[in-house]
């Protein structure tokens, strides 16, 4: 079995031959560059010329072989031509961050240093985002349309161009023909429906998004319109060399959904299902959604709008409780996640408490399958990385049940 | 003088619009300030939160009741305070140092503005210095730290050492909240009380200050 095939077993309940990872398969479960150089020191892998950061946004690390080997990591992303900030991933150059880390960016990543404030990203002059000193993200500091509340006879939603297709169609067939393992695209709405919209005055948007349906439903045609054309292109560019489609939205915070069963049903779920729809009726893809947060009461609504698979399964969030999920929803929803809190033993925990709670989760998730491995979102910079390696090994020894054998 | 009814239900149901006119009709017919705050906005307020905590309503209910909360407010505050009626108390807030994540930090301000208490809201990536003569200079009852980062949660326990350092700290009640705080964290960095919602930090506020 390889990877692929280990992936495309799991998503559909088939048995496979170990639990199956996914370690940087998303810009959700990947590794911030510090983590990773502390993991290759740890590991003892030879230093490479430097760390490769490809998303500048989150600061996450190109994952080497020899460390995707390591962890058996079953899963790639096809991501954008540009990633983070609209900086295409090409023209690498080394840059040192406050910090002391060195590593390669994208050429035309060239934030200022502004003292009290950290590293400063303009784009025409104005500020669009911002690391703060000692911290080991970007922050973006620009307004989205949830936001700006645009006037809707005037505003456009973005559409994929003919050089990103034409980059989908190249890194997809590489994919597919260099690697054995599942290739994974996201290829949501322009702007995330619910949550990421709002970037830059997010309360101002659920005030919009609860006092003003109508405009809302005006916003969500303009982007599910355009939401439709991507897939059409994106479908004709990479057919069937992609196996899975992530969508990203957060509806949870830590306790609850953030909003009610009824707003999500009246205006998130038909628009949603518009481009789901399309892609059950037109595609061989299965879908795939990140989401953050407390989501038992929106979950019957997610799989009826179009979800198969769920990630990062919080279990640390209410009412996530590994087994609690399994039962009530393991029937109809893949989960890809749920290794260990993120929030608590994983950061904060010693090795054995990792293993632990790690095999504890892999014992509730793995019987009849459904599942894939993956951190809890993505490694943070400050993730020991005894831990890391008693996260992934906790899945790597972890026992299937036996493959049924070849009719004879 | 207009149904205060209205009032609370405008509260209640996140209107500003009903909150304003209201609240200028009332006033223009005699209504006392301090009634049409304690007799029909705070008990909107306090249902409002009931629900929110019971899972009846979310996060975008709340912000529009805070809101509709905030607008009558606005306007009955200059003649409370002439009519010696002080907010509740005055909290200092702020996202620590390292962080500039706003979405919790700002719900709670908004909650605490609606629950009577003076805001100063320092913003996000605040740092330990910036928190202390915020401290000197507004002389707040309490201060209130938030971040989402696990990698800034240790930004709480050097932001409360400073306090200390300065010899302030006796003199504020410090509370803590964010994802990824638990309240053995914040008995172990010395905060005196942590809560895992906005409407729980409303009560803790009232709590320590025995308002």
């Amino acid at each position: 079995m390889n990877s692929r095939e280990r992936i495309i077993a799991a998503i559909n309940r088939q048995p496979v031959d170990r639990v199956p990872i996914d370690f940087g398969g998303t810009r959700q479960s990947g590794i911030s560059v510090w983590a990773y150089v502390e993991l290759r020191k740890r590991l003892g892998f030879r230093e490479t010329a430097l760390p490769r950061v490809f998303d500048v946004y989150q600061m996450l690390a190109d994952i080497e072989q020899d460390v995707a080997e390591r962890f058996g990591a079953d899963c790639v992303a096809l991501n954008r031509p540009a990633v983070a900030f609209g900086l295409r991933n090409e023209h690498w150059k080394p840059f040192t961050f406050p910090s002391g880390l060195c590593a390669e960016v994208p050429g035309a990543f060239s934030p200022e240093f502004v003292a009290g404030r950290g590293l400063v990203l303009k784009r025409g002059g104005t500020a669009i985002a911002q690391m703060p000193e000692r911290s080991f993200y970007f922050d973006r500091l620009e307004k989205y349309p949830g936001a700006l509340h645009p006037d809707l006879a005037q505003w456009h939603a973005p559409r994929l161009d003919a050089v990103s297709l034409e980059h989908f169609h190249r890194e997809a067939d590489a994919l597919f023909r260099n690697t054995d393992k599942a290739v994974i695209a996201a290829m949501g709405p322009p702007y995330e429906l619910f949550n990421g919209i709002g970037q830059g005055g997010f309360e101002d948007w659920l005030m919009t998004f609860a006092s003003e349906p109508d405009y809302v439903d005006a916003l969500y045609a303009e982007l599910t319109d355009a939401w439709l054309e991507n897939l059409r292109g994106f479908h004709a560019a990479v057919g069937d060399r992609v196996q899975i489609i992530q969508i990203c939205d957060d509806f949870g915070t830590q306790h609850a959904p953030f909003l009610s069963v009824k707003m999500f049903r009246e205006r998130l779920l038909p628009a949603y299902r518009r481009g789901l729809d399309w892609i059950h009726a037109n595609t061989s893809w299965k879908v795939l959604l990140h989401s953050d947060g407390a989501l038992v009461p929106l979950l019957p609504s997610i799989i009826e709008m179009g979800v198969d698979i769920l990630n990062p399964v919080q279990t640390s969030a209410a009412g996530m409780e590994a087994a609690r999920l399994k039962r009530e929803f393991g029937d109809r929803l893949i989960f890809w996640g749920g290794s260990c809190d993120a929030q608590g033993t994983f950061a904060h925990g010693t090795p054995a408490e990792v293993a632990a709670e790690t095999e504890h989760n892999l014992r509730v998730f793995m019987p009849g399958s459904g599942f894939v491995f993956a951190p809890i979102h993505n490694i943070q910079a400050n993730v020991p990385p005894d831990n890391v390696i008693a996260l992934f090994d906790a899945a790597l020894r972890f026992e299937t049940q036996p493959l049924p054998a070849c009719p004879t | 003088m207009p149904d205060l009814k209205l009032l609370h239900d405008a509260v209640l149901n996140g209107d500003a619009k009903v909150a304003r006119t209201v609240t200028e009709e009332a006033l223009a017919a005699g209504a006392e300030p301090v009634r049409l705050v304690q007799d029909y906005m705070m008990p909107a307020m306090a249902e409002v939160g009931r629900r929110f905590e019971s899972g009846e309503c979310f996060v975008p209910e709340l912000l529009l009741s805070a809101r509709a909360m905030k607008t009558a407010l606005a306007i009955l505050r200059p003649l409370l305070v002439t009519t010696g009626v002080p907010p509740v108390g005055r909290v200092i807030i702020g996202t620590v140092q390292g962080d500039l994540h706003d979405i919790g930090k700002n719900l709670v301000a908004s909650v605490l503005e609606g629950g009577g208490f003076e805001v100063i809201d320092l913003g996000t990536d605040v740092s330990p210095e910036a928190f202390l003569a915020g401290v000197r200079e507004k002389k707040p009852h309490i201060v209130a730290l938030s971040a989402l980062l696990t990698t800034t949660m240790p930004a709480m326990r050097t932001t409360i050492e400073a306090l200390e350092e300065a010899g302030v700290r006796r003199e504020i009640k410090v509370l803590v909240g964010g994802a990824p705080i638990t309240q053995r964290f914040s008995d172990e960095i010395g905060a005196d009380g942590y809560s895992d919602s906005a409407t729980g930090a409303v009560r803790l506020a009232h709590d320590l200050l025995g308002v």
